[in-house]
């Protein structure tokens, strides 16, 4: 079927106004958040591949005739939400149709009998966690794209937000939900508490990052809002140190809602009236009914007490708080002076995590020319380790292929060393385009359970071609 | 050609809570915020690096040094600068919240000290007391020009600035020395330093002037202001500043002619 005659039925099915093929729309959903796109972008570089249009479309149905229509011409399909990717799986390979699901976004119930809240995927966070607050209740989901994030797009990625150690990660807040196989038929996973009746369906679709179908609706936990919160920074001489402290809280059984260790560069960069040259950051924040959070953060600064971590104070969580989200015109201003920046994160257990960040850290500022920043922090501890949140800043030149291979130099530096100590390549970005070539080895030998999947979830491979498994 | 470009220090005010923006004591509480370099002095400074490698380019020889007033709390963020491969930074030891009048005496005593400048860039205003005086103070005393509201500047045989004014964007010649009293610009900002820049600038240190004092400032300035009992008409309409001004002092000393008759 020729373009002209898609676009045509596509038209038909959501309206004419509902299809856009304007050149400068198509240029701006080209790519997403990935580091050096967003300085090619800036200085008004798009990548050559271009969708064939954006779909907007209104309802599940409207999703299930698009889906039958693109299914049968094996037309790629970028399925998309809040936009806030950042791994280049919203990239637009040539002739692709964008499926944009942004205007379903209404709350559908809000169950304060079973603690559910049902919300169509075009719900943005921010407005639903709002919605939540003036009712007494929280979603608990608090990643630092929730100005902009929507639900669909969050459960497709797995993302996790920066109260998750209490909260959970998206994955342990989702009840049930519905959504729409590439082949046009409408699912729904009903909501109960927990069930034994097969494989989890529900994590078919969560991290699928659109490549299994699209998820239409969402329910999701509600949490009562905290009655209890107790919090408090401490300065640590090292990593290695505050690493094992986090070890100790986590598997002595403790869980405050933030547990972040930020190494001395960005403890420095950020906190410099709080800490000397050299020392790294550790803070605390716990949530919880009456006399919880009291009780887990008088455990937390027994054990930090027993390292000889000096007590700085409660301030520090004030200004973090405060300024976490605040990343727009930071990463606007980073391109403004010629530097290319990026945040990789991955995870790994305590017996390792430690040795990545310091490999990385020394390859990175050895290997990377110009390079301006390379620090993490951790920020999503567990029983059996944590996460590692690399931020890499360097400076670009005006050869944008240049450009590239250093970001890609980069990549590799933190991909290749994880891999090399058995580590996880993503813990909460998911894996895009970009990251797509290390799935096989990530995976290794159940590499095969996600291709058999994906074979049987979407025969004719047409959802989001390039992502989450290599081309 | 040597350029002097003036810093301070102010608090990084984005980083203060919402709720901490109380009154108390007369005061806010910033004491918890990064200090950073102003940031038309950040602008100042990227203006300055970018003049140097232009000159370089052309086989010019640009020396630049940069100037601060304060205590030795500022020396973390005068260090700062030391990455960005400049030679000379110095502090004027002096109380911290010296006002501007005290700060350009000590520039100018420490000028009088070393040696003129062909350039001397000072951020307009400083975000924590916004006087707007300094750049202003730094030219009267040293008897030069002072040109307000640089956004940039380029060397083409001659320096030549970029200025704001009610007209829009101007270029000037600049005729050295000159105070440029430097404003925000779109474009301009400081750029970053990479690590292996950091890690050796760490091997070097500013340097600390201790002997300078600002006394008797009063004398610079008359107890009371001269009074003329006239009205002086004046029309500005279609004039740049520097007509306008010309137009005014004119006017003035015509005033001041006719009363001494």
């Amino acid at each position: 079927m020729s373009k002209k005659s898609i676009i045509e039925q596509l038209q038909n099915i959501v309206g004419k106004q509902n299809v856009i093929t304007d050149e400068q729309t198509l240029n701006e959903r080209s790519v997403d958040w990935l580091g050096y796109n967003r300085w090619e972008v800036y200085h008004n570089q798009y990548i050559e591949e271009k969708a064939l249009c954006v779909v907007n479309v209104n309802s599940s149905q409207e999703i299930s005739e698009v889906l039958t229509l693109l299914n049968k011409n094996s037309i790629n399909v970028i399925p998309v939400t809040g936009k806030s990717s950042v791994t280049a799986a919203i990239r637009t390979p040539e002739g692709c149709v964008i499926l944009d699901a942004s205007a379903l976004n209404e709350i559908i119930s809000f169950d304060t009998t079973n603690f559910i809240v049902t919300v169509q995927c075009g719900t943005p966070l921010e407005y639903l966690e709002g919605y939540c607050n003036l009712r007494g209740y929280t979603t608990g989901h608090f990643p630092q794209s929730l100005p902009l994030a929507q639900i669909g797009g969050l459960v497709a990625t797995r993302s996790i937000g920066q109260l998750s150690t209490y909260y959970g990660g998206i994955e342990d807040m989702i009840v049930g939900l519905e959504a729409v196989l590439p082949t046009g038929e409408i699912v729904k996973i009903k909501d109960v508490p927990r069930r034994a009746v097969g494989p989890d369906l529900r994590h078919v679709f969560m991290g699928s990052e659109g490549t299994m179908g699209i998820i239409t609706q969402v329910s999701l936990k509600l949490f009562k809002l905290p009655a209890d919160k107790w919090q408090m920074a401490y300065a640590v001489k090292n990593m290695d140190d505050g690493l094992d402290a986090l070890r100790d809280i986590m598997q002595e059984g403790w869980r405050p809602c933030v547990a972040r260790l930020h190494d001395a560069y960005e403890a420095q960069h950020s906190y410099s009236r709080f800490v000397s040259e050299g020392e790294s950051v550790l803070f605390f924040v716990a949530y919880g009914p009456e006399g919880y959070a009291q009780l887990t953060g008088n455990a937390i600064d027994s054990i930090c007490e027993s390292y000889g971590f000096k007590k700085i104070g409660s301030k520090l969580v004030d200004v973090w708080f405060e300024t976490r989200n605040d990343v727009a015109y930071k990463k606007q201003r980073h391109s403004k002076i010629g530097n290319i920046g990026e945040t990789i994160e991955i995870s790994a257990n305590w017996s390792c995590i430690g040795d990545i960040y310091k490999t990385c850290v020394a390859r990175g500022i050895d290997e990377i020319d110009d390079v301006v920043q390379f620090s993490a922090h951790s920020s999503h501890s567990y029983v059996q380790g944590t996460n590692m949140y690399f931020i890499i800043r360097f400076k670009a030149s005006d050869d944008l292929e240049a450009n590239r291979a250093k970001f890609a130099h980069v990549y590799d530096i933190i991909m290749e060393e994880t891999l090399k100590f058995g580590g996880s390549i993503s813990h909460h970005h998911g894996v895009g385009k970009y990251r797509a070539k290390w799935i096989p080895r990530e995976h290794g030998s159940s590499y095969v359970v996600l291709e058999r999947l994906k074979q049987a979830m979407d025969p004719n491979n047409i959802m989001n071609i390039g992502t989450l498994l290599p081309k | 050609m040597n350029i002097l470009v003036c810093l301070k220090q102010v608090p990084d005010y984005d980083m203060v809570v919402s709720d901490n923006w109380v009154v108390k004591n007369n005061s806010v509480d910033i004491e918890y915020a990064n200090r950073v370099i102003n940031c038309f002095d950040e602008v100042s400074l990227e203006l300055a690096l970018r003049l140097s490698e232009k000159l370089d380019s052309l086989s010019n020889i640009c020396n630049i040094s940069v100037i601060s007033v304060g205590s030795s709390q500022k020396d973390a963020t005068l260090k700062m600068v030391l990455p960005y491969n400049i030679e000379n930074v110095t502090r004027i030891d002096y109380k911290d919240n010296a006002s501007p009048l005290q700060i350009a005496y000590l520039i100018k005593e420490y000028i009088k000290m070393t040696s003129m400048p062909d350039v001397i860039l000072a951020g307009c205003q400083a975000g924590n007391y916004d006087n707007a005086q300094t750049p202003y103070y730094i030219a009267e005393l040293l008897n030069i020009r002072c040109l307000t509201n640089v956004t940039d500047f380029h060397y083409k045989e001659t320096l030549i600035a970029t200025h704001t004014t009610h007209f829009g964007h101007q270029q000037t010649k600049i005729i050295e020395p000159h105070v440029l009293s430097v404003c925000s610009s779109d474009e301009i900002m400081l750029r970053s330093c990479t690590l292996k820049e950091k890690l050796a600038a760490k091997q070097r240190n500013i340097k600390v002037v201790s002997n300078l004092e600002a006394k008797d400032l009063r004398a610079l300035y008359p107890d009371k202001l001269l009074t003329i009992d006239k009205q002086v008409n004046c029309s500005f309409e279609h004039l740049d500043a520097q007509a306008a001004a010309k137009m005014l002092y004119e006017q003035i000393n015509q005033c001041l002619g006719e009363d001494n008759e």
